[in-house]
């Protein structure tokens, strides 16, 4: 995961990404959350939250269903409460995005799906896809745009530095001590596990 | 007796210049004011800000950790609209004088990489030997005693191998040991010896394996630049606690905007600017303007009346000309196996002999360096804009962080009296003119980068193993801000002394890269602090007398 | 040369290779004793008190904070003015061992002559050669000599103490015992002196040997308990844990050492033989367990923990001082560049991990308050643990307030040490002025000397009455 140390977080990844069964049927895992210590901006745990600036039709954000979505389309761990700040930003974002959650989960069910490259080519063009990659880019990301102004929402947890934790060290986090990277040089074959 | 109205020494900046006088003089006994034009931020906000960007603007927005407060403005995101930007730039290089510096307590050291080269006996003699530029008043062996004294008082690790040193000509040992070199890094010595040349560890003002100063070692936060979030990277601002428990006094927030003079042209007093615009009078016997090499020229400028109609220590007419940096150009080069940029500090070698030799007569030298930020923001970035999904991505994240390599090339620019600081017509929130640098390389630099640097660069990539080498046109700011206040024995031509000392004005200095009379193509913060020394000494002097 | 310088050389060469050989051995068994006696003082730890900060070796200054007043250490280089250079065998053994000086005044047992009253006459010797013979003398005086308040000064006082609780026979060895336990037995009481910092003091503040090596607090750290107890002791560190305790200030995923104890670790322990480590490990591990309500392992508390997400790009970037993530920013802002976002610790354990961390379940949080403040820093053949203070002295990296670092500490025991602890700024100043709590024994003098004054001030004020009151009639 993306802070050192074991975590049930780190366990949490693992059980979702044990391949017995296929990726829907695994639920919010609390544990999980509660080693997180959940806490969604001052607001209680609840699995539906008022969506953030909402307009018009104002939408109903599903946690559950963002998260369910996230572990078809990614095979890594990920924090329910990047998760949930995240979902909030989208489902402001995107006024298709409930429907297009729908979508990806019956897609990835459809094709009984262990993987993401089992169903994404599956996916139809348009929203539905758009915010597929969508959701892919701000788990990387921790950002929602690549505009200069996008709000953060993770760093420390954004994916895209967690293939070359091994070799690399997150900007202000150093992952050893004094003069460690001196004997760095991992194939790139060594994708680490995350 | 210091009050928030004088004391012995009044310093403007606190920067690596401003603390390191400011320490030796309460060394000396004397009391000190300082005055620092923007806020005191402490270390962990700075960091949180950093965390708190999205990457996108990390690139784009280097200082984006550092947002000023708007009576101390100091240069974010470089539109190239006058009217939105702080330093306002022009001319056939205006991208190249895009500076980056930081207007708090601290100064821009908070930012800086670290790098402590010092000028070669040969750069400190430009017109003498080739023919061009200027030359310093002084040789090499009268500045050294300065560069050593500058390096204790920061912390510098180097190598103790003269073969390693640049130049190998010190009166004293590093007091640590360079850096030791990540994989990328070690195969740069092999690919610059195999094209004959020499790829030398960067002497770096950060502490390696002891804690100088209570600051602890380095550990590879490879965040040196925007900010060491321990303290293991001098920064000035690790010297406040010791310069305060000295008896030093620090105003933030306090906008020097006027030097004012008698009639016999001493210095009596500095005005500053609160940010409600109360105006408060400094008076002090000996006055420092340490502000970096932008800010110092200016208030030169602000502070012209009838009387002196050029501005204070402007008799020469050569405040605010002769603006110089280290233009630099990059090189982006792909490999085909991993490079792994990003292990350990941000820059921790270079070739430096191409700064130097006969040819510097014809067109400009410069530094060659592999540097070594971690790329995996702008390679995750990459491969999510190619719309990549599941393992793909993984590896094409970790392929084109571990693969790609960015590769710096600063080069010598001369001073010219046409590249110039003035006070543009914008005004910010205080009525104070914004300023405006027009600069242009010149052809020294231009053929020095396409016949001398780039070749040589080319080379260097395709030994290391490059698959693909890509020149980005144009030139960049280094932040290397040097020449607006230029030191020389003719009052007539240049603005200071061999001390930093005013011509004009013998009781007000103007220490730092504003007074070097030549750029090199090295990092010139260690230049800066040994003038910054050499300058305290003079002052302790005629302070202590007067 | 003649018949005579012949004789003379006959008889004098094998003279002169005898006694020259003689003298090479004694050379040699003097080399010996002081070598001997290095490795004692070393393992005694006299440079600890005895070498001020920035001072020369052993020429004293050094203030040690007791809560009866402040205490400086004296010069004990054999300086014939300033120190022990006029000091017979007899009387450094008066010194070390029954807390007397050569004058015939008494030490405070600040000098830990209460426990090296066990050292043998054999060692003491050992140590009297080195000092004599290898310390170079520093012919200056310390900065400060020691002037307790009243009744403190009262030297002699301490001879009513000596009796009641010195106990001065050199060491005999247990039989019934193994060579390494009587060994570590030794070491312990005498020169490490583990009980002067980690047994509770009674009434008088003599060492409670009832409790002995239950805890105490010292100043601004708190010396832990260290019996076998698995839960309020070091039972949960094995014997391996121990030795590399000792030898090298830390075992991974458990404890580290700070303040003292760091410094004892880097001056002493670490340079002991891995035998006598050994032997140190071996009795301390023999002692009666104590323990408290702890149920839990100290070295078992806390887990992985982060709430980042709380609070990562909430206001983006600002000039202004305040973090709006709480503390848990601020732990992330200041902590967690070294000890990781969820306070793992690196991967390496250079920087340690904060939970499954004594020092957050402990002594009730002082010892993190400590650590906070003044940071860490010991050197042993591992190289360098450093940490950088907080508590903004002139060579800290920050300046924190008592309340940043009640608001800090809090949130690291809540998450990753024991939650049921919770420190003040009132324990804060403390730890930062490095006071411990006052002992009821000087409450009672300083109410005592009160009341002895307004005894005499009213006996004053009655017989002034009296003589006034005469002269009326």
């Amino acid at each position: 995961m993306t802070y050192e140390g074991t975590s049930a977080t780190e366990a949490t990844a693992t059980e979702d990404t044990t391949q017995t069964e296929p990726i829907l049927r695994r639920t919010l895992l609390k544990t999980g959350a509660t080693a997180l210590g959940v806490m969604v901006l001052g607001a209680p745990m609840q699995k539906v939250v008022r969506a953030a600036g909402a307009v018009e039709t104002a939408t109903a954000v599903s946690v559950d269903k963002f998260m369910a979505a996230s572990r078809c389309l990614i095979q890594h761990g990920l924090s329910p409460d990047v998760g949930a700040r995240m979902a909030g930003i989208l489902y402001a974002k995107i006024p298709t995005l409930d429907a297009d959650l729908d979508a990806i989960i019956s897609t990835a069910r459809g094709k009984n799906s262990k993987v993401v490259e089992d169903f994404f080519d599956a996916l139809p063009d348009g929203h539905v896809k758009d915010s597929a990659h969508q959701i892919i880019f701000g788990w990387y990301a921790g950002v929602a745009d690549e505009g200069p102004t996008a709000e953060v929402f993770a760093y420390e947890e954004a994916l895209m530095y967690q293939p070359t934790k091994d070799a690399v060290a997150l900007p202000t986090y150093s992952f050893n001590g004094p003069d460690h990277w001196t004997d760095v040089d991992p194939p790139l074959s060594a994708m680490p596990e995350f | 007796m210091v009050s928030k109205m004088g004391a012995d020494v009044v310093i403007a900046g606190t920067g690596i210049v401003g603390c390191l006088i400011a320490e030796q003089m309460l060394d000396a006994g004397l009391s000190v004011l300082m005055l620092e034009a923007g806020p005191r931020i402490d270390r962990g906000r700075i960091i949180e800000n950093y965390r708190n960007m999205p990457p996108a603007a990390k690139a784009a927005n280097p200082d984006g950790p550092f947002p000023p407060k708007p009576w101390a403005l100091h240069p974010m995101e470089y539109t190239g609209d006058p009217d939105k930007d702080y330093l306002i730039t022009s001319g056939p290089d205006a991208k190249a004088y895009q500076q980056a510096y930081v207007r708090y307590v601290g100064g821009a050291t908070w930012h800086w990489a670290g790098t402590l080269w010092r000028l070669t006996p040969e750069d400190m003699m430009l017109n003498a030997k080739f023919g061009v530029g200027r030359d310093w008043p002084f040789d090499y062996s009268a500045l050294e005693p300065y560069y050593t004294r500058a390096e204790y008082a920061i912390g510098a690790a180097g190598p103790s191998d003269p073969a390693l040193q640049w130049p190998p000509m010190r009166s004293k040992p590093y007091m640590m040991e360079a850096f030791p070199f990540g994989s990328g890094q070690r195969r740069c010595v092999q690919a610059a010896e195999s094209i004959g040349l020499q790829y030398i560890p960067c002497a770096q003002a950060r502490n390696n394996k002891l804690a100088y100063q209570g600051r602890p070692p380095c550990s590879g936060n490879n965040n040196c630049m925007p900010a060491c979030p321990i303290a293991a990277k001098y920064d000035a601002y690790s010297a406040l606690l010791r310069i305060e428990a000295k008896g030093g006094v620090v105003v933030p927030n306090a906008v020097v905007y006027r030097v004012e003079t008698d009639d016999k042209n001493n210095v009596q007093a500095f005005h500053f600017y609160d940010p409600n615009k109360t105006s408060t009078r400094v008076t002090g016997k000996t006055f420092v303007l340490a502000c970096n090499g932008i800010e110092t020229p200016k208030i030169l400028l602000l502070s012209k009346n009838e009387k002196i109609p050029k501005g204070i220590a402007n008799s020469s007419d050569q405040v605010g000309r002769n603006m110089m940096d280290t233009p630099k150009f990059f090189a982006l080069a792909k490999f085909k196996d991993p490079i792994w940029s990003g292990l350990g500090p941000v820059q921790t070698g270079a070739i430096m002999s191409t700064s130097q030799g006969d040819f510097r007569s014809r067109y400009a030298g410069g530094q060659i360096s592999l540097i070594n930020f971690s790329g995996a923001g702008s390679a995750g970035l990459a491969a999510l804009k190619q719309k990549l999904v599941g393992k793909a991505l993984d590896e094409a994240i970790r392929r084109e962080t571990a693969c790609t390599g960015l590769i710096a090339v600063e080069h010598e620019v001369l001073p010219s009296a046409e590249n110039r600081l003035t006070l543009s017509d914008k005004k910010d929130m205080l009525g104070l003119n914004q300023p405006a640098v027009y600069y242009d390389v010149g052809d020294y630099v231009r053929k020095g980068a396409d016949l001398h640097t780039f070749p040589i660069t080319r080379k260097f990539a395709e030994a290391l193993g490059a698959e693909k080498v890509i020149r980005i046109p144009g030139f960049e700011a280094s932040q290397h801000i040097m020449g607006g206040t230029i030191m020389g024995k003719d009052a007539k031509t240049s603005v200071v002394d061999t001390d930093c000392r005013a011509h004009d004005h013998p009781n007000l200095f103007l220490p730092g890269g504003s007074a070097m009379p030549s750029a090199g193509s090295g990092n010139s913060t260690l230049t800066m602090a040994a003038l910054g020394v050499k300058a305290a000494d003079a002052i302790a002097n005629q302070t202590t007398r007067g | 040369m003649n018949t005579f310088d012949l004789i003379r050389v006959c008889v004098a060469a094998p003279l002169i290779a005898v006694f020259g050989l003689a003298s090479a051995q004694e050379a040699a068994a003097d080399d010996a004793e002081i070598k001997h006696g290095e490795y004692l003082a070393i393992a005694s730890d006299c440079g600890a008190c005895h070498t001020a900060p920035g001072g020369k070796p052993l020429a004293g200054g050094l203030p040690i904070e007791s809560p009866l007043g402040t205490i400086y250490s004296t010069n004990i280089t054999p300086s014939q003015q300033y120190g022990i250079g006029r000091y017979s065998l007899q009387q450094f053994s008066e010194a070390l061992r029954r807390g007397i000086r050569a004058d015939g005044a008494h030490l405070y047992p600040a000098m830990p002559y209460a426990s090296y009253a066990v050292f043998t006459d054999e060692d003491v010797e050992a140590l009297y050669a080195y000092f004599t013979k290898a310390v170079p003398a520093i012919d200056q005086p310390p900065a400060k000599t020691t002037s307790l308040p009243f009744p403190y000064n009262l030297r002699f006082s301490m001879a009513f103490w000596n009796a009641l609780f010195l106990d001065a026979k050199p060491f005999t060895p247990d039989p019934s015992r193994a060579t390494e336990w009587n060994r570590g037995k030794y070491l312990v009481d005498g020169p490490a002196h583990c009980g002067e910092c980690h047994t509770p003091r009674g009434f008088f503040m003599q060492q409670d040997r009832s409790r002995q090596f239950a805890g105490a607090v010292l100043g601004s750290w708190h010396a832990p308990n260290i019996t076998p107890d698995a839960n309020a002791g070091i039972g949960a560190m094995g014997t391996d844990e121990l030795f590399r305790y000792l030898k090298f200030g830390k075992v991974a995923g458990k404890a580290q050492a700070g303040g003292e104890m760091g410094l004892a670790v880097q001056l002493s322990f670490s340079k002991l033989s891995d035998d006598d480590l050994k032997a140190i490990v071996a009795y301390v591990r023999s002692v009666p367990p104590i323990g408290d309500a702890e149920t839990k392992a100290k070295f078992a508390q806390g887990q992985p923990f982060t709430e980042v997400a709380k609070f990562r790009g909430i206001g983006a970037t600002s000039s202004s001082e305040a973090l709006p993530g709480g503390a848990a920013q601020l732990f992330a802002a200041n902590c967690a560049s070294c000890h990781g976002i969820g306070a793992g610790g690196s991967r390496d354990n250079y920087f340690p991990s904060l939970f499954h961390n004594s020092a957050l379940a402990t002594g009730a949080g002082r010892n993190l308050a400590a650590t906070i403040l003044f940071g860490i820093d010991r050197s042993t053949a591992d190289g360098l643990a450093f940490m950088p203070g907080f508590g903004g002295k002139a060579t800290d990296i920050a300046a924190f307030t008592n309340e940043q670092v009640v608001e800090l500490a809090n949130y690291l025991l809540e998450h990753y040490g024991n939650a049921a602890y919770s420190i003040t700024p009132q324990m804060v100043e403390q730890v930062r002025i490095g006071q411990a709590p006052k002992p009821l024994l000087a409450t009672l003098v300083d109410v005592g000397k009160w009341l002895a004054c307004a005894l005499a001030i009213s006996l004053v004020l009655w017989w002034i009455v009296r003589r006034s009151s005469r002269t009326l009639v």
